[in-house]
């Protein structure tokens, strides 16, 4: 059960990541002005992989055994 | 009038001078981040709602709770940035020679148009009800020449200023090639 949680969770970020990638893509291919490009993309980037990263952070250090455990 | 010298389009012609950058509206992109707004009162509410009323959350559950917060606020960031970018690259863009219509729809699909002052035959602008009034935002549409089809800038501010700014650069346009015909006739008058 954990392997199949660890598996759609990892299908997700990864959908999540590629999504930030074409938003990236976007920013820096058609905004018009480069100053409010650049600041866009740090922007962007920063705050995605900040909760990115929290949520990574969250999620491995559920004990999801037992709390499966209680649920089930 | 703003200066948008350092401003750069994909097919921009050497010399070409943008005019006008005009996006939709403010209040346009508002309705839509209302949605946003909500979700994420409602994320705050049952983060501080939960453990009050399931006081006998332990460490775990709590994480789990969590986990599933930033786990719809990654959503949520998407989102909005999906909504933004549809927006923000919505876009017209008037320079001496022409303009140009970028529609972007969602992050896969993107339309661009363009149409010469020149061909320009009719600018018609409508505000329609009372918060498009209230903020003078509206439809800005061009009739051209060749084309059955019309030409328009959706909700952009101020249409009636876009409006007279097409008008003038039609018209310069249209006297730029009157006098350049001018020209050659003279010239050939002349031998």
């Amino acid at each position: 059960m954990q392997n199949i949680i660890a598996l759609i969770y990892t299908i997700v970020i990864l959908l999540y990541s590629l999504t930030c990638v074409f938003v990236i893509y976007h920013i820096f291919k058609y905004y018009l002005n480069p100053v409010i490009k650049i600041i866009s993309i740090i922007f962007f980037a920063v705050v995605s992989f900040s909760i990115l990263s929290t949520n990574l952070g969250i999620f491995y250090s559920i004990d999801w055994i037992n709390f499966l455990k209680d649920i089930f | 009038m703003r200066s948008f010298s350092k401003y750069h389009f994909n097919g921009q012609k050497r010399g070409e001078e943008i005019i006008l950058v005009a996006h939709r509206h403010w209040f346009n992109i508002f309705i839509q981040f209302i949605y946003i707004i909500g979700a994420l009162l409602i994320l705050g509410a049952i983060y501080s709602v939960f453990p009050v009323v399931f006081s006998e959350m332990d460490k775990n559950q709590m994480q789990v709770l969590n986990f599933f917060m930033s786990f719809f606020l990654m959503f949520i960031w998407l989102f909005a940035s999906a909504i933004w970018i549809d927006y923000y690259l919505d876009v017209w863009i008037i320079t001496d020679q022409r303009i140009v219509n970028v529609e972007q729809k969602g992050l896969f699909s993107r339309e661009v148009s363009e149409l010469e002052h020149i061909r320009i035959q009719d600018v018609t602008t409508d505000v329609k009800g009372l918060i498009p009034t209230i903020f003078n935002y509206g439809d800005v549409y061009i009739q051209t020449a060749a084309e059955k089809e019309r030409f328009a800038f959706r909700s952009v501010p101020d249409p009636y200023a876009i409006k007279n700014l097409v008008m003038q650069l039609q018209k310069a346009q249209i006297k730029e090639e009157t006098d350049e015909l001018g020209e050659v006739i003279q010239k050939k008058i002349r031998g």
